[in-house]
């Protein structure tokens, strides 16, 4: 005979109940409905470097293909404070841990840079040249770091925050150890409330229905393993809810984050940087060392504080229309992008030996000379021609997550835990982004009659393989 | 200008996998700890977190990628890993003649860094330390550095907790002789 169990429901619902009398203000937001936040967050929210990303787009110029996704940072750091703090509820935080993730996820995106994930390739370019990084920071989270120093440091946060400055900061900074594993888990992990806020918003206003999962259920399949050391994981029911994270971000990769126009806009807004912060203008001046990190320095803090986008497009707008940095930043501005004309695997570049590939994939001046023969062979602007590789090591060629399945844990009922990729009924061996090693060729196609532009990129890509075939012979 | 100069994760995978037996690595977790351990003698661009079988390289499973797209290395994936308790899927990595030539250059190119590799890899490997072994001794070192005072050997299970790792005072023999004789950790 089957016994009937009952299920203990948690108390869940008065503490929610408790939680939002204590948040008596709210704001609409498109994703979640009402967000609620009390006098502390309220001043937060108020405070200059919060307010500051207003001005920093979420997804770059990923609007110039989905015209809606022109949201910011702003508002996707409210949405993970709210999940933060959905996922606290659910785990059974106490009042003063949940005040602790709140605030993490609504401070945890301050360091970004104008455009965001574009400004990381010259933020670890220009810090690394100046030798400048510190070691323990990766190039690719210098944003994060950032973000940790203004928490830590900043004068307006420090006297907002008051006692609760360093368990935040300590959620937030990955390079140290924290004794409650949980609370950083939940705004910085495999499975967290920023991917779960981003990947509902950009698919919202992006229009695309790819990135929608069940956030309900994502939820609701929380739990902890350990005790004291409280570490996140799911419910072997709840795997599937996962999982479809897992492929809502795998579609998003593919539709939005690794769109061929995005790709395109942000190599030409980092070259437009990167050569500005390299020539003698004043402006040049500026942009240099906005990007060049300097840890502890409160004045090199207060200059980047003042970087957005419109503070990076007005400095590149100084330059005259007839630099390299005018010509890019002008085309981007009026959306007459550089187009891709040559795609190929590193395997299959004509004529080229294992070494000689290996040569172009690591040294930027051979991508350069060989962006310039093809320019020449093209009778293309070389200030135009751009030579995209897609195969090296770093970080910041890649999404700059870990593969979640390697780190969400799942637990089953007896309490044994284990990794979501080691399931054998997972789905994780089939759904993976896969590494690209691949090299692009951009260039300027201004033909407006659509036939006529198809048959000039036929003709192109003939000539860049040739191109590239005498290339290797020259330099094997 | 000046740069710091550093050992890139791919120059190093390929020379471990070289320097192991036909030119093949077997898992993922042995070469995140392989490297972990090289980069306590050389000054190679990864760092680390931990994660669920101990301390993780973003940069260390990028370079994994990378060089298998770029034809350097071929993987072999086992659906069910028989070899131990780590990865549900157990992957191989295999030097191709691409990787070999291409390590050929680089140690023409790069001569005295290849031999720093080759030597502190050749150190590591000498007593045929076992994937397990590896994981395990990573933990502990990792703990050990991440503490500002000398850590007790019956609080070692207690602090792995910490990061999410369960360490049984069974499993820390192996493990701890090898850090001593990598002299990686000193007791008294």
């Amino acid at each position: 005979m089957s016994v009937l169990g009952f299920i203990m429901r948690p108390t869940f619902g008065r503490r929610k109940e408790s939680s939002v009398l204590r948040r008596p203000l709210r704001v609409r937001d498109p994703v979640h409905g009402f967000i609620r936040y009390d006098e502390v967050e309220e001043s937060l929210i108020n405070s200059r470097v919060m307010q500051r990303l207003r001005g920093i787009s979420q997804l770059a110029f990923t609007c110039y293909v989905y015209p809606g996704a022109r949201h910011s940072r702003f508002e996707h750091s409210l949405g993970v404070m709210h999940i933060a703090w959905r996922m606290g509820i659910q785990v059974g935080l106490s009042e003063e841990e949940l005040s602790v993730v709140r605030l993490a996820g609504l401070l945890h995106d301050l360091g970004h840079g104008p455009f965001s994930h574009v400004s990381d390739v010259p933020l670890a370019v220009l810090t690394q040249e100046a030798d400048a990084l510190p070691k323990e920071i990766p190039s690719s989270k210098i944003h994060e770091q950032i973000t940790v120093d203004l928490i830590r440091q900043d004068k307006e946060l420090k006297a907002i925050l008051r006692d609760k400055r360093d368990a935040v900061a300590e959620a937030l900074d990955t390079t140290k150890v924290i004794e409650k594993p949980v609370l950083r888990q939940v705004v910085s992990g495999p499975l967290d409330a920023d991917k779960l806020d981003y990947l509902l918003r950009d698919a919202l206003l992006a229009g695309v229905r790819y990135g929608v999962v069940d956030l309900e259920r994502v939820l609701d399949c929380f739990t902890t393993i350990g005790t004291h050391e409280r570490h996140l994981a799911i419910r072997r029911d709840g795997i599937e809810a996962a999982e479809q994270v897992l492929i809502a971000r795998y579609q998003m990769t593919r539709q939005v984050y690794a769109h061929r126009i995005r790709r395109i806009t942000n190599v030409m807004l980092q070259r437009a940087i990167l050569r500005a912060a390299r020539s003698s203008r004043d402006a040049g001046k500026h942009i240099r060392e906005v990007y060049t990190y300097r840890a502890g320095d409160g004045a090199w803090r207060g200059k980047y504080v003042g970087a957005d986008d419109q503070w990076l497009l007005g400095q590149l707008s100084a330059f005259p229309d007839t630099s390299s940095v005018g010509k890019l930043i002008r085309r981007l501005r009026s959306r007459q992008l550089l187009k891709q004309v040559y795609e190929c695997r590193i395997t299959e570049l004509p004529g080229a030996g294992a070494t000689a590939r290996e040569t172009l994939v690591k040294r930027i001046p051979h991508q350069e000379k060989l962006a310039k023969r093809i320019a020449d062979a093209t009778d293309t602007d070389p200030d135009l021609a751009i030579v995209d590789i897609r195969a090296q090591d770093s970080p910041l060629y890649r999404p700059p997550d870990i593969p979640l399945e390697d780190e969400i844990k799942v637990v089953h009922e007896s309490g044994r835990d284990e990794r979501l990729a080691d399931m054998p009924e997972s789905l994780t061996q089939k759904v993976s982004v896969e590494p690209e090693a691949s090299l692009y060729v951009y260039i300027p196609v201004d033909e407006p009659d659509r036939q006529k532009r198809q048959k000039e990129y036929a003709k192109l890509e003939c000539k860049i393989h040739e191109t590239i075939e005498s290339w290797f012979k020259e330099n094997t | 200008m000046a740069h710091s100069r550093t050992i890139s994760p791919s120059t190093t995978i390929l020379v471990l996998a070289a320097r192991h037996r036909h030119e093949k690595v077997t898992g993922r977790t042995r070469v995140q700890k392989l490297i972990y351990f090289l980069r306590e003698k050389l000054p190679i661009a990864v760092s680390y977190t931990p994660y669920y079988y101990g301390p993780y390289s973003e940069e260390v499973a990028a370079s994994l990628d990378s060089l298998v797209a770029r034809n350097l290395l071929k993987v072999e994936v086992e659906p069910r890993n028989t070899e131990g308790p780590f990865e549900g899927r157990l992957y191989q990595y295999t030097l191709t003649r691409d990787g070999r030539e291409v390590l050929e250059q680089l140690t023409r190119e790069q001569k005295s860094d290849i031999q720093r590799i080759e030597s502190a890899a050749d150190h590591i490997l000498k007593g045929s330390p076992s994937t397990a072994t590896l994981a395990v001794a990573s933990k502990l070192h990792y703990i050990v550095s991440q503490s500002r005072q000398p850590v007790r050997r019956a609080e070692l299970s207690k602090r792995a907790r910490q990061f999410g790792w369960q360490i049984a005072a069974g499993e820390t023999g192996k493990a701890v002789q090898f850090l001593l004789d990598m002299g990686l950790v000193s007791m008294n």
